[in-house]
């Protein structure tokens, strides 16, 4: 219990510390970051092209959180940086979040497409038996 | 029967076409295509008598002796354009030039010269032909020697009848490629076909002089009839001995042309080695007809010839020459158809003698009776040797007369006449030859010729009556010196058989065989009746010969004593031939003016006909005294000292050959140059077959030897530069380019095999390299801020 009585403040003291723990621009980085770099180790390590894709996707999402995170800092900030002279649109990185989740999806679709394409063909969707540009 | 001219010569060719056609596949008998061969000559004979008939009595009085030609009644049978030359040179756009007049026409000219040549040429080959199907029966190729026989026909009426220069040549070259066939007849005898080679190469020589000839007449006188030619040539001057202008030149090339085809010094090798033909040929083409064409063709262009005294000098001494060395040649030889060889080189000489002293008409007159009795000659002599079984030396005869009768007695007139005794055909013309050589008056020292001309009349006689004397008097020699042969054992073997003589099965029966003088053959006797084959030989007999081959025999002897009388001498009262022929022999000595206008009525007339004008006066004045000259009293003695020496000439010759068979072997001992000179012909053949091909040889040696040194070396050392040169820049390809080249390639194999390690092919490497330099560059660029951190954190 003697645990537990050192825990409790912590519980109920929750509000105020999850106030002093309120994510920042930078939390959001480096959550992006550690994305970015999962996707593109899983990028450059995986065989299986389905693993690719899906890795691929995480470095989309990383960018996108990325974007997000940014508009937001601008949309907080706003009056301190017009106060400061810099042209501040906040909108412009949701719409590209949307561009590139609509770029993703027709991506997927056209890259699922050759990968049975080339199932069917090869009967491997291992990427190092793909190997045709090696000389 | 003058527009079925055309048919004279046609005739012929389609008796040649149809018996060489169809003669092989369709095995015609020797009945058909005797009769087709002989039927066909038998017709143009009688054409041309009929041509003769209607030239004399109708077309010749409303035509002042002009010639027919055939193009008169224009249209294709009688005449079309051969040639058009003249049309395809102005086809291609060229108008000017000598060409553009070169069109040679198809037709013939009849006149009196060519109706003589005609008449002979049909009659005399009538006969030899009737008597070639008998001596000809049972040979292999009884269709292929007739239809030879037939082209050869063709070929001669083509010569005499053509009225052109061309169509002349087209004859003279058909009758050399004849001579050639026939000559060559028994193609599987080596000495058979050298002679004719012989025969070819020897006239292609003569031809050349002719082509040449031709080619100048054209460019002189831009045509090529001789009626035109003979009026065109009116405008040139004769040419005075030792002057040689262009009717010299003209008359040169169509003599050198006369030598090869008549057999004159130095072309007269060919004829006594065309001997190796069947007999009956050597009747027709080597004595009657092709070998007289030359004497045709000075005669036919004797308006080029008299213009030129130095040729016509050069003329009558060849033909004298050539006279009096065939004739000192013909007194040895022992084959009996070499004796008449020489004797036709002989009678030919004479001939030329006529043409070059002027005698034109007595030279035709010679052809004329010579053709007749040397024909008979020949033929007696194949009817001896089918008689003889192939047999041709003299030495192995002798006594025939008793054997082959009618042969003998036909002999006997050939001989007479070939002697020159009175009533017979040779001594009129060869009279009038040495008559007119004695008398001429187109250059100086005629009696010189005369004297030679005469001494070998006497030759003659006695080497016919040696012949005679040989062949049908003395003893039976060929009982001992039996003839063997390849022949002879076949009919001997035939005979075993109980068939006639001549079904002997031997391949070429015709004048096998050759033997040299003194060889062996036979090995036996009259003791030893069999020989080693077993065959007997005890039954061999000379025998005559059948009617087809004694027929002829007859009709030529009756032609040898009768043809000379429509030459009697005594000027052109008296002297049929002469009448007969003077328009075509021109009068060069006429002034030219005279000439012209003469040629408007009718050129190549006589002067008879001419119109009297004041410059023709005289020469028609020097005619008619002529005319009534008769017999003078020179004449009347060279006669008589002709017929001397003709007699002097049979009396050695009896005494040599018959009454005194020792003589001539003494004579020849005591005179051993002169009979070794005359035995190997002068060396005439010597000269020209060893010395002339050793000569030949060694400058053919010296030219090669130019060639490989010179030419060769050049070649040789060009190629040695090169091969030289090319090493050089083979060197500096392989160690300079090369080694560029190649170093190139290596540089870039090394870089490469470094390089390539980068390229696996798998895209996840490339993206990790490309992740990995990304990583570096935002490193490089961040890492300020990291330090600074870093440093933060460190406390400082």
């Amino acid at each position: 219990m003697g645990v537990l009585a050192y825990l409790a403040p912590l519980f109920f003291q929750a509000q105020p510390l999850l106030k002093r723990f309120e994510p920042t621009l930078i939390n959001f980085l480096m959550l992006s970051f550690l994305l970015f770099v999962v996707g593109v180790a899983g990028v450059l390590s995986r065989r299986n092209i389905i693993i690719i894709f899906m890795s691929i996707e995480l470095i989309l999402n990383a960018v996108n959180l990325n974007l997000i995170a940014f508009s937001r800092y601008l949309e907080i900030n706003k009056d301190t940086l017009t106060a400061k002279g810099l042209a501040v649109n906040p909108l412009a990185g949701p719409v590209f979040t949307i561009f590139i989740i609509v770029v993703a999806a027709a991506e997927a679709a056209v890259g699922l497409g050759i990968v049975i394409a080339m199932f069917r063909n090869r009967e491997t969707v291992a990427i190092d038996e793909i190997d045709l540009l090696k000389w | 029967m003058l527009k079925l001219v055309w048919l004279i010569p046609v005739l012929p060719l389609l008796g040649f076409l149809f018996n060489f056609l169809l003669g092989r596949k369709l095995r015609l008998s020797e009945r058909t295509v005797s009769i087709v061969a002989c039927g066909v000559i038998l017709v143009s004979m009688l054409l041309t008598l009929g041509a003769f008939y209607e030239y004399h009595w109708s077309f010749n009085p409303g035509n002042e002796d002009k010639p027919y030609i055939s193009s008169q009644d224009g249209g294709f049978p009688h005449s079309f354009t051969w040639l058009p030359g003249g049309a395809a040179h102005v086809s291609l756009g060229q108008q000017r030039g000598a060409l553009s007049n070169f069109n040679v026409e198809w037709s013939y000219q009849v006149d009196q010269l060519s109706l003589v040549m005609m008449f002979i040429v049909t009659f005399v080959g009538f006969w030899i032909h009737v008597f070639a199907t008998g001596y000809m029966h049972g040979d292999k190729g009884f269709y292929r020697f007739f239809s030879y026989l037939n082209l050869f026909m063709f070929m001669m009426l083509l010569l005499v009848m053509g009225s052109n220069f061309m169509i002349m040549f087209i004859g003279w070259e058909g009758v050399g490629l004849c001579s050639y066939l026939l000559i060559g007849y028994y193609f599987d005898r080596q000495e058979a076909a050298d002679a004719s080679k012989k025969a070819f190469v020897v006239n292609r020589i003569g031809d050349f002089g002719m082509v040449l000839a031709i080619a100048g007449v054209f460019a002189a006188f831009g045509t090529l009839q001789f009626h035109d030619v003979a009026i065109l040539s009116a405008a040139y001057p004769k040419e005075h001995l030792w002057q040689f202008g262009l009717m010299s030149w003209l008359a040169l090339g169509l003599f050198i042309g006369a030598t090869g085809k008549s057999a004159q010094i130095p072309l007269f090798i060919w004829l006594p080695d065309a001997m190796a033909g069947p007999t009956p040929v050597s009747a027709l083409i080597h004595a009657a007809t092709m070998v007289t064409a030359g004497v045709f063709m000075v005669t036919r262009t004797n308006f080029i010839f008299q213009r030129s005294v130095t040729m016509m000098m050069i003329v009558a001494l060849v033909g004298c020459l050539t006279a009096f060395i065939a004739a000192t040649i013909g007194i040895t030889q022992t084959d009996i158809k070499k004796v008449l060889a020489y004797s036709t080189v002989s009678q030919l000489g004479y001939m030329f003698l006529g043409a070059g002293v002027g005698a034109f008409i007595g030279a035709i007159f010679h052809v004329f009776t010579h053709a007749f009795f040397k024909a008979l000659l020949f033929l007696g002599s194949g009817s001896v040797i089918h008689g003889m079984h192939h047999e041709q030396e003299m030495p192995r005869m002798g006594g025939l007369s008793k054997y082959l009768p009618t042969t003998y007695k036909a002999m006997l007139m050939g001989w007479l006449a070939i002697c020159g005794i009175i009533p017979f055909a040779g001594f009129f013309s060869k009279d009038e030859i040495l008559w007119k050589t004695f008398s001429t008056s187109v250059f100086g020292g005629g009696w010189i010729l005369w004297l030679v001309g005469f001494i070998t009349a006497g030759m003659t006689a006695f080497y016919m009556t040696r012949l005679m004397g040989l062949t049908f008097w003395g003893e039976e020699r060929f009982r001992k010196v039996h003839a063997g042969g390849e022949a002879d054992e076949a009919h001997a073997a035939a005979h075993d058989k109980n068939l006639k003589p001549h079904d002997a099965a031997v391949s070429s029966a015709g004048d096998r065989p050759h033997h040299q003088p003194g060889e062996h053959v036979g090995a036996h006797d009259t003791t030893d009746q069999l020989d080693a084959r077993g065959v007997s030989h005890a039954h061999f007999e000379p025998h005559e010969s059948p009617r087809s081959m004694t027929l002829p025999l007859i009709v030529l002897a009756v032609g040898s004593i009768v043809v000379g009388w429509v030459g009697l001498p005594g000027g052109a009262k008296i002297n049929l031939f002469e009448r007969w022929l003077e328009p075509v022999i021109v009068d060069v000595n006429r002034a030219p003016v005279t000439r012209l206008h003469a040629t408007e009525a009718a050129p190549g007339a006589s002067s008879v006909t001419a119109p009297a004008e004041a410059t023709a006066g005289e020469s028609i004045a020097e005619h008619a005294e002529a005319a009534h000259e008769g017999i003078g009293g020179t004449e009347l003695l060279l006669m008589v000292l002709s017929l001397a020496i003709a007699f002097g000439g049979i009396y050695l010759g009896r005494l040599f050959y018959v009454k005194r068979p020792d003589l001539p072997r003494m004579w020849a001992a005591k005179l051993r140059p002169l009979y070794t000179l005359s035995f190997n012909k002068w060396y005439w053949d010597y000269l020209l077959d060893v010395k002339g091909v050793e000569a030949e040889k060694a400058i053919n040696n010296a030219l090669w030897d130019v060639d490989s040194t010179f030419v060769d070396g050049g070649v040789n050392g060009s190629a040695w530069v090169t091969r030289f040169w090319s090493s050089v820049t083979g060197w500096w390809d392989k160690w300079v380019i090369d080694l560029a080249v190649n170093a190139t390639g290596w540089i870039t194999r090394a870089g490469s095999f470094v390089l390539r390690t980068f390229q696996t092919g798998f895209w996840q490497n490339y993206a990790l390299l490309f992740a990995a330099g990304l990583f570096l560059i935002l490193l490089y660029y961040v890492y300020p801020a990291i330090s600074s951190t870093v440093r933060g954190f460190s406390g400082k």
